[in-house]
């Protein structure tokens, strides 16, 4: 029955759909809360650009992805400081941008590159051995931040100005913010793609909030969906011969479905 | 020195000039409303003192103020998911967030208690009337013992509710606490009631003082007096004598 326990390679994605699972849960949150989805999904798309690069570059593609990710995220900020154009306007010209750039790149890599697809959708048999130890690392890293600067990141999605009265460097916070984004969403590449990225992000978490009226409950009930639905959807694409990504963004969505139902019942009673 | 000196500050945003060459200073104890018609640059000037806005002039402390602010209420997500308790909680750094904590619980229900709102500690912010929402926050503004409170149009949209309304309840942890209090208002009731200064700004500063003295007849036409730049409708209507 769980003949997938003894490949080396699918137990090797189940840690990292763990991982990746609540990183992005718990990141999504303030991506929820900022009303950043449009960003996460222009960085996700950017990185695309970013791991073709890579291999053009004979870099890690993973690196890549990150690298021009972090970029395509501080360049947005830093423009949207100036408020002459719209956020959200600046967020669309950016991301097609590097999309159509990503595109044109694609053509100029020589042979057929079979690895393409699956960093678009995500790839298990792709997380290596490296990998792990890189998504391990990472997701340290991001943990401790996270721990490190929970309040503050809260203060400011709740209201920036009254976290900048406090003394909070919201602008710097903000960056940071980004970057550790930007990472988290690049480690998701290899589990589902950077297609589907982004969906990690912003699923569990909207879920949560649509069952929850307090912080704590919404990041524990976004960490356990975003869990739970990377390994039942890595386990269900096992058995299913799908991709992937594809598939754990189709269980989210489905939770994301019933969290919805759910408020609608509260809302109406 | 005083304890708030602003000294010739002007904002501009690209050509429009939001504040020209605005100067007042607050002493210790004070409590100042700050007046003006709409659009006429009370809350840049607020923004302007407690550093969110970049200004040319001067804002000059005696010393470096604790401030505690509140913004408009209107300002707030209410389907932010979060409960009176974590919104205070958050600002308690020394105690825990994430599991129960009898002495922070303690600080939280005292604080809650100073602003008439124990009830509300389980209540998510969402859910919350105009006016609670309003004690909530200026419980939240009160937990770093400011010797600054700033509000930004304390009373807008609530219905007076209860015996205590946010201007008394205002006027009283003032006293209680001795601390510097800032407003913007609109409300010249309330100014003439609470305030001890009172500054009137329409773009300039149109005058300053004690409320009683300076709040003339002609000094409030002159303060209310619409900004040629906001000349529209209903207001040219109701100032249309006032325009230059």
């Amino acid at each position: 029955m769980f003949a997938f326990l003894q490949y080396d390679f699918f137990l090797r994605a189940l840690l990292a759909g763990a991982l990746v699972g609540l990183l992005a849960a718990n990141l999504g949150v303030f991506v929820i809360l900022r009303k950043m989805t449009f960003f996460s999904e222009a960085i996700s798309h950017s990185s695309l650009t970013g791991i073709v690069l890579g291999l053009l570059l004979g870099i890690n593609p993973l690196l890549g992805a990150v690298g021009f990710s972090i970029l395509i995220a501080l360049g947005i900020a830093s423009l949207a400081k100036r408020r002459t154009v719209s956020l959200d306007t600046l967020i669309g010209v950016f991301f097609s941008t590097a999309l159509a750039l990503g595109v044109i790149l694609i053509g100029k890599l020589k042979g057929y590159r079979v690895d393409l697809f699956g960093y678009l959708f995500g790839d298990i048999l792709g997380v290596s051995r490296t990998d792990i130890y890189l998504i391990v690392a990472l997701t340290v890293v991001t943990m401790v931040l996270l721990f490190l600067f929970f309040r503050v990141w809260a203060k400011i999605a709740f209201h920036g100005d009254l976290a900048a009265v406090e003394g909070i460097r919201v602008a710097l916070h903000d960056r940071l913010f980004l970057c550790v984004l930007a990472l988290v969403i690049a480690l998701g590449i290899k589990l589902v793609g950077a297609v589907l990225i982004g969906p990690l992000v912003i699923i569990p978490a909207a879920t949560a909030k649509n069952l929850s009226w307090n912080l704590r409950s919404v990041f524990v009930l976004s960490s356990v969906i975003g869990v739970s639905a990377a390994l039942l959807g890595l386990v269900l694409s096992f058995y299913t011969s799908t991709a992937s990504g594809p598939t754990i963004v189709l269980v989210s969505a489905a939770a994301f479905g019933l969290s919805f139902l759910a408020r609608a019942k509260t809302v109406r009673t | 020195m005083a304890f708030l000196t602003v000294h010739d500050i002007s904002v501009r945003y690209g050509e429009r000039v939001i504040l020209d060459r605005v100067s007042f200073s607050v002493e210790r104890g004070d409590v100042v409303a700050i007046i003006g018609p709409n659009g006429s640059g009370k809350t840049t000037l607020v923004r302007a003192i407690l550093g969110l806005t970049s200004v040319a002039g001067e804002i000059l402390w005696e010393q470096k103020p604790s401030i505690g602010y509140v913004p408009q209420y209107v300002d707030f997500d209410r389907s932010f998911p979060l409960t009176v308790e974590e919104l205070l909680l958050l600002r308690l750094p020394g105690h825990p967030f994430w599991r129960h904590d009898d002495t922070a619980h303690e600080a939280v229900m005292h604080v809650l208690h100073d602003v008439g709102a124990e009830k509300l500690i389980e209540k998510p912010i969402g859910v919350l009337s105009g006016g609670e929402l309003q004690r909530v926050l200026i419980a939240n503004a009160l937990l770093p013992n400011p010797s600054l409170l700033v509000l930004d149009e304390p009373s807008s949209g609530i219905d007076i509710e209860g015996e205590e309304t946010i201007y008394s309840l205002i006027h009283r942890l003032a006293e209680e606490r001795g601390m510097t209090v800032l407003l913007v208002s609109h409300d010249l009731d309330i100014v003439f009631r609470y305030a001890s200064k009172v500054v009137c700004v329409n773009r300039k500063l149109i005058c300053q003082g004690v409320p009683s003295k300076v709040l003339t007849a002609q000094m409030i036409s002159k303060a209310y007096a619409t900004p040629a730049r906001y000349k529209h409708g209903k207001e040219t209507a109701a100032h249309g004598h006032h325009h230059s």
